[in-house]
């Protein structure tokens, strides 16, 4: 079990602070329903991880790098733009 | 208390951005390799699961103390984390290369297993010689704390380097030629790994910046595995052909 609990720590540790753990931040501030957000990410980062244990390599096959980013980058830019201009509408 | 449409555009947005991370794929696709890939996987989950908690609940905090300015922080930092992740430039390629090589760790040492189990080859020294724990782990360790990787280019030859690393893929499938081929493939590819590892690990012994690189220690050993698995591979091969 220390396998276990080493992974855990480890992972935790890499998570502080991640991108993918500023966006949970940042959408409870926003005021999301944390229950959501929560299992939202979880499931999220759970099956990403799950993809990559489970198929190894090949995920590289499968997942074209460049374009992810490109789409992750845009999605981002995307929700940022919606959140201000939601808050621009309530002023 | 669920509400659906946030699950869905949680979990969209941190997916994606979680498939775009390199170091964070790298290291579990490594863990796919390791002996108990399913133990990694649970504790993973356990500590995604703690980490979400604890973000969301720190932005609950701030949301609540700071309400003014906190609905303003979500749609700035996602703003910058768009141009942050189309901006960045293309990681440096013996980082690539690193990263490259470290899949194939993953990949190929499971089509081995596989054809000797198979073939009835798979004994003792090879089964352990192929499971070399100690450094998937170091390097999994190493991925997940992303500092130690470094960012300058080789600056001679990325060319030769990109050569390198496309040898490193198994080139046939190994339960579909002769025993000969496939132990002959197996050589070319410890060989491929050799070359590859030892041009890297070059690159870094001469560098005076990276005197105390982890990643020294971690390609040296698997530079002396390799050579080993080719050793054995070699045997393999010459007992075949007194049968």
């Amino acid at each position: 079990m220390r396998l276990f609990f080493s992974t855990l720590v480890l992972v935790f540790l890499a998570e502080l602070g991640d991108k993918t753990q500023i966006t949970g931040f940042s959408l409870a501030s926003h005021g999301s329903d944390l229950g959501s957000i929560i299992l939202g990410s979880t499931l999220a980062l759970v099956f990403s991880s799950a993809l990559a244990v489970f198929l190894g390599d090949k995920i590289n096959k499968l997942v074209p790098q460049k374009l992810i980013k490109k789409v992750s980058g845009c999605l981002f830019l995307g929700v940022g733009a919606a959140l201000i201009v939601q808050n621009f509408l309530k002023l | 208390m669920l509400n659906l449409s946030t699950v869905l555009s949680t979990f969209g947005l941190v997916f994606i951005a979680e498939l775009g991370d390199k170091t964070q794929l790298a290291a579990f696709t490594l863990a796919s390799s390791s002996r108990r890939p399913f133990i990694i996987f649970a504790a993973s989950s356990a500590a995604f699961f703690l980490s979400s908690i604890m973000a969301a609940f720190l932005g609950k905090t701030v949301a609540v103390y700071g309400s003014s300015w906190s609905s303003w922080l979500a749609g700035s930092l996602f703003l910058v984390f768009g141009l942050v992740v189309l901006l960045a430039k293309e990681p440096a390629a013996v980082q690539s290369a690193f990263f490259a090589a470290a899949k194939a760790e993953s990949g190929g040492a499971k089509e081995a297993l596989k054809f000797l189990n198979k073939t009835g080859l798979l004994n003792q020294t090879l089964k352990e010689a192929l499971s070399e724990e100690h450094v998937h782990k170091e390097l999994f360790d190493l991925f997940l704390k992303r500092r130690a990787l470094f960012k300058d280019n080789i600056n001679e030859n990325e060319e030769a380097l990109n050569v390198l690393v496309g040898k490193l893929s198994l080139r046939v499938n190994l339960l579909k030629v002769s025993v000969d081929e496939a132990l002959d493939e197996l050589i070319r590819l410890e060989q491929a790994a050799v070359d590859c590892y030892g041009y890297i690990l070059d690159h870094l012994q001469n560098n005076q910046e990276h005197k105390n690189d982890p990643m020294i220690h971690i390609l040296t050993e698997m530079v002396e595995d390799e050579i080993r698995h080719k050793e054995l591979y070699t045997e393999l091969r010459a007992r075949q052909s007194v049968l």
